[in-house]
C-alpha cells in the first residue's frame, strides 16, 4: 500500500492511499490544527496495524468501518469525519514517536473522545423526534427525491447484488430463516457470510441514496 | 451467554440503554470479534425493518423513537428502509402473479370468471361486469382517500397533542424553576436575617468596657482615733483609688498595695492629678486583684533626686 499523495481543498487535507489491486482508502486532515497529516505519518499508522502492507490496508478499512458504525450507533451526524479526525490524531502521536501497543483499542478510545467533543457543538447533537419542528418532517418533494435516488441507486448495483438483497430480505420470520439457509447453500457460502454480504450491499445502497439526496440539495 | 441474551444485549446497545462503560466495553468486544460486529449491524437492520413494518412492541417503539430516531442519519436510514421494503413487497407480490400466469392449473378465480371467456357470453353481460368492476374500483378509491384523510387528521391531532403536552411540560418546568428560584431567594433572606440576629445576640452577650469605680481613701487614723476604715464593695471591675495629697508634691508617686498581714498584692508607679483646690494621687487596681479582706495602700513619693519617701498609709476594707 503506497500513499499516492495529498489533496488539499477547503480546509481539508486528504491523503489517498491505493493498493496494488486498485482499491483506495483515504484519510482526512482537517486544518483546525497546525499539524498536517503526512504520508509518513499515515504509513506509520498502517504499519502499526500490521507489518504486511496488504493486511494493514485491510485492517485499516475494517477498523475504520467499525469505528464509523460505533459513532453512527451512538447517534453522530458525521461519523466518518469524526473517525478520520481520530485517525489523524493517532497518526500524529505515532509520528511524534509515541509507542502505542493496542492500536485498534487506542483508535477506538480516541474516536470516542472525538465524538464526545463533537457533542459540544450544537449542530452535532441528537434531536429527540418529539422536539423536531414540524418543518423537519419530510415533505412530498423530499420523498420524491429519495424515491428517485432509490431507483437510481438500485440500478447502479450489479444484477447479482440486486438479486442478493431482494432474495435475502424477502419472506417473513421462519420462512425467512429457511429461505436464507437455502440461499446460502445455493451460493456455497456460510449463513454468516451471506448475512455479511447482504448487509454490505444494503449499506452500499443506503450510502448511494444518501449521497444522491445530498447532491439533489434537499 | 445464550443467543437470546446476546440479542437482548445488542438491542439494548442499539437503543442506547447501556451505560457508557458497558457501551465502551461492548464496542471493544465488537472490535475484536468481527462476526459479532456483523451480527450487531444485521440486528440494526432487522430492528429498522421491524419498526418500518410496525412489528415492534410499544415499549420498543418508544425506545426506538426516543433514542435511535434522535439521529437524523438514522431517520434517513429508516426512510430508505421504507422504500426498500416497499419495493421488496411489490416484487414479492409480482412473483406469484407471474407464477399464476405461467401455471397451467386453473384457479378458483379463473373458474369463477370462466364464463366470461366463452365466446357465447352475451355482450351486455360483459358490459355489466365491467361497470360493476368500475364501480368497485371507484368505491375503493373513494374509501382509500377517505382513510388517508382520516389518517392525516389523526396524525395532525397526535402532533398537536404532542406540542400541547410539550408546552405544558415546559410551562411546568418554568414554574418549578421560578418557585425554586423564589425559595432560594427566601432562604438567602432567612440566612441573612439569622446572621444579623446572631450578630446582634453576640453583641448583646459581649460585655462592655468594664466600669471603673473610684474610691477616695483617707490616711490611716492617728492613734486614739477610733474611725473604721473605708469600705469598698467587692466588685469584678477595676477600682480607682484616690488619695488626697495634703501639700506633699513629688514628681512621681509609688503605690504598694498589701494585705494587712503584709503580703504585697500590687505595686505601681504613677502620677498625680488635681481637682479644684485639691491634689490627688491616683492608682487603678486591675480587676480581680482585690478579694474580701483588709488592705493597706502605702503611698510613697519619689523626689527629683531619686529618693523615695513614704507619704502615708491608707487602710480600707473590701466587703
Amino acid at each position: 500500500m503506497n500513499p499516492v499523495g495529498q489533496i488539499q481543498s477547503e480546509g481539508q487535507v486528504r491523503v489517498v492511499v491505493c493498493r496494488e489491486g486498485g482499491s483506495c482508502v483515504s484519510i482526512v486532515q482537517q486544518s483546525k490544527t497546525n499539524w498536517v497529516l503526512t504520508e509518513g505519518a499515515f504509513a506509520k499508522l498502517l504499519s502499526g496495524l500490521d507489518s504486511d502492507p496488504e493486511h494493514a490496508g485491510e485492517k485499516y478499512e475494517a477498523l475504520r468501518e467499525s469505528l464509523v458504525k460505533f459513532l453512527d450507533w451512538r447517534g453522530s451526524l458525521i461519523p466518518e469525519e469524526l473517525v478520520d479526525e481520530a485517525f489523524n490524531r493517532v497518526a500524529r502521536k505515532l509520528d511524534e514517536g509515541e509507542t502505542i501497543h493496542d492500536l485498534p483499542a487506542f483508535c477506538h478510545g480516541v474516536a470516542r473522545l472525538v465524538f464526545l467533543q463533537s457533542l459540544a457543538h450544537p449542530g452535532n447533537n441528537q434531536v429527540q423526534l418529539d422536539n423536531l419542528p414540524p418543518m423537519a418532517a419530510p415533505g412530498p418533494v423530499v420523498s420524491d427525491v429519495r424515491r428517485e435516488c432509490f431507483i437510481l441507486c438500485l440500478q447502479e448495483l450489479s444484477a447479482e447484488s440486486r438479486q442478493l438483497i431482494t432474495d435475502y430480505y424477502q419472506h417473513e420470520k421462519r420462512q425467512k430463516i429457511n429461505h436464507r439457509l437455502s440461499l446460502a447453500e445455493s451460493l456455497g457460502i456460510a449463513p454468516n457470510a451471506l448475512r455479511c454480504r447482504a448487509q454490505r450491499v444494503r449499506d452500499k445502497l443506503e450510502q448511494c441514496i444518501m449521497r444522491c439526496c445530498r447532491k439533489s440539495n434537499y | 451467554m445464550t443467543t437470546d441474551q446476546q440479542e437482548k444485549l445488542i438491542r439494548r446497545y442499539l437503543l442506547g440503554e447501556l451505560p457508557e462503560a458497558e457501551q465502551t466495553a461492548f464496542e471493544r468486544e465488537l472490535l475484536a470479534d468481527r462476526e459479532k460486529f456483523d451480527r450487531v449491524w444485521a440486528t440494526e437492520s432487522r430492528l429498522v425493518d421491524s419498526y418500518v413494518r410496525g412489528e415492534v412492541s410499544r415499549s420498543d417503539r418508544e425506545r426506538f423513537e426516543g433514542h435511535y430516531l434522535a439521529s437524523p442519519l438514522h431517520r434517513e436510514r429508516v426512510a430508505i428502509a421504507e422504500l426498500f421494503l416497499q419495493d421488496l413487497d411489490e416484487k414479492t407480490a409480482e412473483v406469484p402473479a407471474a407464477v399464476r400466469q405461467a401455471a397451467p392449473a386453473v384457479s378458483w378465480w379463473s373458474q369463477l370468471f370462466a364464463p366470461m371467456h366463452r365466446p357465447q357470453l352475451p355482450f351486455g353481460a360483459a358490459v355489466a361486469i365491467l361497470l360493476l368492476l368500475s364501480c368497485g374500483a371507484g368505491w375503493l378509491y373513494f374509501e382509500r382517500t377517505r382513510l388517508t384523510e382520516q389518517l392525516v387528521k389523526l396524525q395532525e391531532e397526535a402532533q398537536a397533542e404532542r406540542s400541547s403536552r410539550r408546552q405544558r411540560e415546559q410551562e411546568l418546568a418554568r414554574r418549578a424553576q421560578e418557585a425554586e428560584k423564589e425559595n432560594a431567594g427566601r432562604q438567602q433572606d432567612n440566612e441573612q436575617l439569622n446572621a444579623e440576629l446572631e450578630q446582634f445576640r453576640r453583641l448583646r452577650r459581649q460585655p462592655g468596657p468594664p466600669a471603673l469605680l473610684s474610691f477616695l481613701l483617707t490616711p490611716a487614723p492617728t492613734r486614739g482615733q477610733n474611725v473604721p476604715p473605708p469600705q469598698i464593695p467587692l466588685v469584678t471591675n477595676p477600682v480607682r483609688l484616690l488619695m488626697e495629697l495634703n501639700g506633699s508634691h513629688y514628681p512621681s508617686y509609688r503605690f504598694r498595695l498589701q494585705t494587712v498581714e503584709g503580703r504585697e498584692i500590687f505595686s505601681q508607679s504613677g502620677g498625680s492629678g488635681s481637682g479644684k483646690d485639691r491634689a490627688f494621687a491616683t492608682v487603678t487596681v486591675p480587676a480581680g486583684k482585690l478579694a474580701k479582706g483588709d488592705y493597706v495602700l502605702i503611698l510613697s513619693g519619689r523626689t527629683a533626686a531619686g529618693a523615695v519617701e513614704e507619704i502615708d498609709q491608707y487602710f480600707f476594707q473590701v466587703k
